[in-house]
């Protein structure tokens, strides 16, 4: 059935696919590393065992469905994707007119959810929750809503990852969340800083104020 | 994750287990926003207005 399953996903176009975790020949986890985790839709676990639980949000899933489950819970987990599907068709639009405007190719597969493990704890967050990353070295520092938290990987990898049309990078240490932008401060000789909604200013240096001058589609 | 269909959400359902596979497609057939359900259990594909 697995098998099947990842012929399916590579065939059709599909948006959404319930996933049982256990199955025979191929389970839930390895349909995902066959179809490779950029190139599967949106992805809901369904399993009798909770022990799965983490390893299916490091495989990025939207929803986790332990059996047995009621109606309700069932209609949540379907509400949910349908909100997700409408956001993502926005954001296609969106990237569509950048592709037409920038004449570049689809960028798809950024993260929409980190796992940040520290002092026996694993967290999952959303990527759209933070409002901006600072490079640290080998981590990159994510500032959500006034709290720091610690993610191994270096800015310029992390940078890679993530969706250009919410993310910006201001300072060759600092990447900004444009939803958590609210203004722009002149400094002097063409500099300015961002201000963030936690109150956090960023210098936006001239190498980056293009960059974000084309993202904004407007000069400073 | 794959692009917005004009047709609709279209979703497969991956279980063994064929009750909780059904439970789960009746209530997407009841969903209006739903395209298309495929299963994996036999390749088949069902349509809502099937």
């Amino acid at each position: 059935m697995g098998k099947a399953a990842v012929q399916m996903i590579e065939r059709e176009a599909l948006d959404l696919v319930f996933l049982d975790v256990q199955m025979p020949e191929l389970d839930g986890l390895q349909v995902i590393e066959a179809v490779g985790p950029a190139k599967m839709p949106l992805t809901v676990f369904v399993t009798a065992y909770d022990h799965h639980a983490i390893r299916a949000f490091e495989a990025n899933a939207l929803d986790y469905l332990l059996k047995p489950f009621s109606d309700e819970r069932l209609e949540a987990s379907l509400a949910r994707a349908r909100a997700r599907h409408d956001e993502h068709s926005l954001l296609e639009f969106g990237r569509s007119v950048l592709r037409m405007v920038c004449g570049k190719p689809a960028a798809g597969g950024y993260l929409d959810r980190l796992v940040v493990k520290s002092g026996g704890t694993t967290r999952f967050i959303r990527v759209a929750d933070i409002d901006w990353i600072e490079g640290a070295g080998v981590y990159a520092n994510l500032h959500i809503a006034g709290k720091e938290l610690l993610y191994r990987a270096a800015l310029h990898e992390l940078a890679d990852k993530l969706d250009p049309m919410r993310f910006v990078r201001v300072h060759r240490s600092a990447i900004v969340n444009i939803d958590s932008i609210v203004e722009l401060q002149p400094i002097s000789h063409g500099e300015f800083e961002v201000v963030l909604k936690d109150g956090h200013r960023s210098r936006v240096s001239r190498t980056y104020r293009a960059q974000l001058e084309h993202r904004l589609g407007q000069s400073l | 994750m794959t692009a917005a269909h004009p047709e609709g959400i279209r979703v497969l359902v991956v279980d063994d287990e064929a009750p909780a596979r059904q439970r789960i497609i009746d209530l997407l057939e009841k969903d209006e926003q739903v395209g298309l359900v495929l299963e994996a259990a036999d390749g088949k594909s069902r349509r809502p207005d099937d």
